[in-house]
């Protein structure tokens, strides 16, 4: 047993979900990922899960995941090939993780990627750690924690400076649930763009069955790099999945970020989105569809170190049923980022009575020569512009989601890969049919 | 060619005096028996002091809000005196009674009782420290059945409405400021409007702390029955000294049905010198209720003094139909900071409310709009605005916004925008074409950004509060 385990301070309710971790003690990792692992379970250990008076947690109660019984395994489970979803987009390449382990038989990259499991990365890859070890926000930041204390699994992408991948890339995390042993699962992952290099990705989350999926993704942007990031998170209905993306972007560098929420029961998506040098664009916008007892976050900083910046965080959504949605986002201006434009908006719009949402759009400014902006705003479906449909021989359950779509549409409309706005609409006019 | 900020920034504290007058003080330091002393000085019957000692005795577990986003060293309770009262044998009967020395201090200040009591119109309840000493306009208020006196006085002639409103809105356990101030205040303002009653004049109270180490704990109530009005001004100055005094007051508004309270407060006391030293520290727990269908509750404030301001003036919309407002106007230089802001909870049917927030930070001062709107599963038809603007002024300071937005009903509307920004060079350049000095460009400029709120002062307090948002500013262009 580890040292830190047998520490007064440590809370007993932490341990059954450290215990797996042992597992991976046999196996043979470089010396940083066992000092990270042990790291991470000693912070884990010490704060467990968020309290929900919490600063950031008020509002996502943890309850549905913490009383679950969830187990980490060194395989992924048997499962049947073809039940895959097909590609998203018929000329993309893409690569598998199941159960977060990469399985490169599954995987084909495009032509400019480098594809590599963590653990292989870990090895062979020089300078990696670098992306991979940000341990300073350990204890303030406890799922983050959790899954380093299980850093295995995962994959690592890497685009040589200078390369433009014009073939889409998708990237499917394919997981197998049980509702026997529910497994937890905690894939670490990697996107390193090379100087002046670009790519299109299109991450997607989905599975089967009941399971725990925490993930830890760095995205590394060198100068005048150029990202696009398009995330569907379709998990399934009974799954918990929390992730927590540090995006590091150097000078002149470019990301294009949208996520697509609809699935799980119990979901946060954090952001530290970190503008560390001049003239980068930041652009993070999403859409969430939450009905029944869903309970959707996403929680987004992005913090400004250097002048000349602009971001964006533009999110909406529709609460239906008995969801809850939460945004949290914030916009940190250092006193040396002049000449930054920041931009931050919210709305929801409730759909039925017991639907909730909640916002905490903060800013906090230290330089004086800024245009920060942010809005929310939360409502119902316009009676009027409903009327005002009807009268014209539309039925009222077309007429509604004609105005929930073209709500949904400012901000499908920051989508600038046209390929995959078309499949976001598509799915917000399945959604809308059931 | 703009003039170096720093030139015009260090202006000093025009109210910065101090008044010799001997005071009856109470040994230095917090304990049972002091609260005791305090009940007894001011001969309370039984069951404040018991709920005094309530409150101390919570006070002493309590632990302090710690989220706001200031910074300060720990408070040194027991270094400070919780009773002071001017020395005066008798209470005076008219204003020739009462001590030319105070009356020096309000002529000071601008605010001199007679001629307010002759031209504006304005009664007026001074506090001195903390034992009311001069009491004007009684007569015409009594006819009109309003009651208007400290709250020792309430206490003594009316102790059933005291007993049962005091802390109905803010009860001992809200936080440990409210909890120190229910466990040892001092004085402070009792209004009671009666059914039916339009208070024929605007109430006002000047707040001042003179007595050094005197931590100021006023306490006001305002209750507004069925159907009446009062508008009420608070306005406060502090004299200039190095040591931190703490100020814990505690304002209840309860507005019943179809009532009307208007709480406008001016605050500008010393803010600490232009190296952060010294100052008040400024820890105000403010919150009304409208408790009756069709009530409306309406904070206006210009907040411009203190080291440090922690204050959340809010609404709890109970009835149906009832309205909250927020208006403020925070102003930090040097090294001042302000956490200030609102909430407004929605209860009832078909509630409003509306925040307009004006922060401007200059200096190394840190500025930040903290707020909660709340909308309750059953607060059908609820509606909510906010604004919050922030102006910095220079690359030293912080402009911060942090709202909290909660809905939990489907026919709720809730909008909530805020912009930062700085004050425009073609802004100033185009004043300075047409002939406005510097100084006057950025004091037209900051009040513009400012006049939604002002506009809401009473005309007694929008004169003074443009002059305040002027002096504190003048020409600091970043």
């Amino acid at each position: 047993m580890n040292a830190f385990l047998q520490q007064e301070a440590v809370i007993d309710a932490t341990l059954p979900w450290l215990e797996d971790a042992q597992k991976l003690g046999e196996q043979p990792a470089a010396d940083w990922v066992k000092a990270l692992r042990h790291t991470g379970a000693e912070a884990f250990a010490h704060t467990g899960f968020p309290h929900p008076k919490q600063e950031g947690w008020q509002y996502t109660q943890l309850r549905q995941l913490t009383d679950g019984d969830f187990h980490y395994a060194l395989e992924a489970p048997a499962f049947d090939v073809n039940a895959l979803p097909q590609p998203l987009l018929e000329n993309s390449a893409r690569i598998v993780l199941v159960n977060g382990k990469y399985r490169p038989e599954l995987s084909d990259a495009p032509e400019g990627v480098i594809v590599m499991s963590l653990m292989d990365a870990s090895v062979q890859v020089e300078g990696i750690e670098e992306h991979l070890v940000t341990v300073g926000d350990l204890g303030k930041a406890p799922f983050k924690a959790l899954n380093a204390a299980y850093t295995h699994d995962g994959v690592v992408v890497t685009v040589k400076a200078g390369a433009e991948v014009t073939q889409p890339f998708e990237v499917l995390f394919y997981n197998v649930g049980d509702t026997d042993k529910a497994p937890a699962l905690y894939p670490r992952c990697l996107y390193w763009l090379g100087k002046n290099s670009s790519l299109t990705v299109i991450e997607r989350h989905t599975g089967t069955g009941a399971y725990f999926t925490n993930i830890y993704a760095g995205i590394a942007l060198e100068p005048s790099a150029r990202l696009k990031c398009y995330k569907l998170e379709e998990e399934s209905a009974t799954a918990c999945h929390f992730s927590y993306t540090t995006l590091q972007q150097q000078k002149d560098s470019s990301f294009e970020g949208f996520s697509y929420a609809t699935g799980g029961k119990l979901s946060r998506q954090e952001y530290r989105n970190l503008l560390i040098d001049s003239g980068i664009s930041s652009k993070l916008t999403g859409a969430y569809l939450l009905k029944d007892q869903q309970c959707h976050d996403f929680t987004v900083l992005t913090d400004h170190f250097e002048p000349d910046g602009k971001s964006v965080q533009h999110f909406k959504g529709v609460v239906d049923d008995q969801a809850r949605s939460v945004f949290q986002g914030k916009i940190h201006v250092r006193r040396a980022a002049q000449k930054t434009d920041g931009n931050q908006l919210n709305h929801a719009l409730l759909l039925s009575e017991k639907a909730e949402a909640s916002f905490k759009p903060e800013l906090e400014i230290y330089a004086d020569d800024v245009k920060c902006a942010h809005g929310a705003a939360s409502g119902q479906i316009d009676d009027e512009a409903l009327f005002y449909l009807q009268s014209r021989g539309i039925p009222q359950a077309e007429a509604r989601s004609l105005l929930i779509e073209s709500f949904l549409n400012t901000v499908l409309a920051e989508v600038s890969f046209s390929p995959v706005r078309e499949v976001y609409e598509e799915r917000i006019r399945a959604w809308l049919r059931h | 060619m703009p003039i170096a900020p720093e030139t015009l920034l260090d202006k000093k504290y025009e109210a910065g005096f101090v008044t010799e007058i001997e005071s009856d003080r109470a040994p230095k330091g917090l304990s049972e028996d002091i609260v005791r002393l305090i009940s007894a000085k001011k001969d309370e019957p039984e069951w404040l002091l018991a709920q005094r000692l309530k409150a101390y005795k919570h006070w002493l577990d309590m632990p302090e809000p710690r989220w706001a986003k200031v910074s300060f060293p720990p408070i040194d309770y027991q270094d400070a005196y919780y009773y002071a009262a001017p020395k005066t044998a008798t209470k005076p009967k008219s204003l020739d009674e009462v001590d030319p020395k105070l009356l020096e201090t309000y002529k000071k200040l601008g605010i001199p009782l007679r001629e307010q009591e002759m031209l504006a119109g304005v009664a007026v309840d001074a506090v001195f420290d903390s034992v009311s000493v001069a009491t004007t306009f009684r007569e015409k208020l009594a006819d009109a059945g309003v009651i208007f006196c400290s709250i020792s006085e309430a206490v003594r002639k009316y102790p059933e409405l005291v007993q049962k409103y005091l802390g109905s809105v803010v009860p001992y356990t809200d936080n440990k400021h409210a909890c120190l101030n229910a466990a040892v205040f001092t004085d402070g303002t009792f209004v009671y409007i009666p059914e039916g009653v339009r208070c024929p004049m605007e109430l006002s109270t000047y707040f001042r702390i003179n007595e050094a180490k005197t931590g100021q704990f006023e306490r006001t109530l305002i209750v507004a029955e069925k159907g009446s009005y009062v508008s009420y001004l608070e306005g406060c100055t502090a004299p200039m000294r190095d040591e931190n005094q703490l100020h814990a007051a505690v304002v209840e508004l309860i507005a019943m049905e179809d009532a009307e309270i208007k709480y406008s407060t001016v605050q500008n006391w010393y803010p600490g010198d232009e190296n952060g030293k010294g100052g008040i520290y400024n820890f105000v727990t403010k919150r009304g209720i409208c408790k009756g269908a069709r009530s409306k509750i309406s904070w206006t404030q210009v907040e411009t003094g203190s080291a440090i301001t922690w204050k959340y003036p809010s609404c709890i919309l109970q009835g149906d139909d009832s309205v909250g407002e927020f208006y403020s106007v925070a102003l930090t230089n040097n090294y001042q900071q302000a956490d200030t802001g609102t909430k407004m909870i929605h209860i009832g049917k078909n509630t409003k409310s509306r925040i307009i927030s004006k922060g401007i930070s200059a200096g190394h001062s840190n500025n930040t709009y903290r707020g909660l709107v709340r909308i309750s599963g059953r607060a059908e038809n609820a509606r909510n605005f906010t604004q919050c603007d922030s102006l910095l002024i220079g690359h030293e300071c912080g402009a911060h916004t942090v709202p909290y937005i909660e809905n939990k009903n489907m026919s709720a509307m809730l909008e909530h925008e805020a912009s930062t920004s700085k004050i425009g060079e073609d802004q100033l350049f185009y004043c300075r074409q047409r002939g406005i000095g510097e100084e006057g460009a950025v004091a037209l400029i900051v009040n513009g950004f400012c006049r939604e709120v002002l506009q809401q002062m009473p005309m007694e307090f929008a004169v003074e509060a443009q002059k305040l948002v002027a002096i504190s500013l003048e020409g600091a262009v970043g």
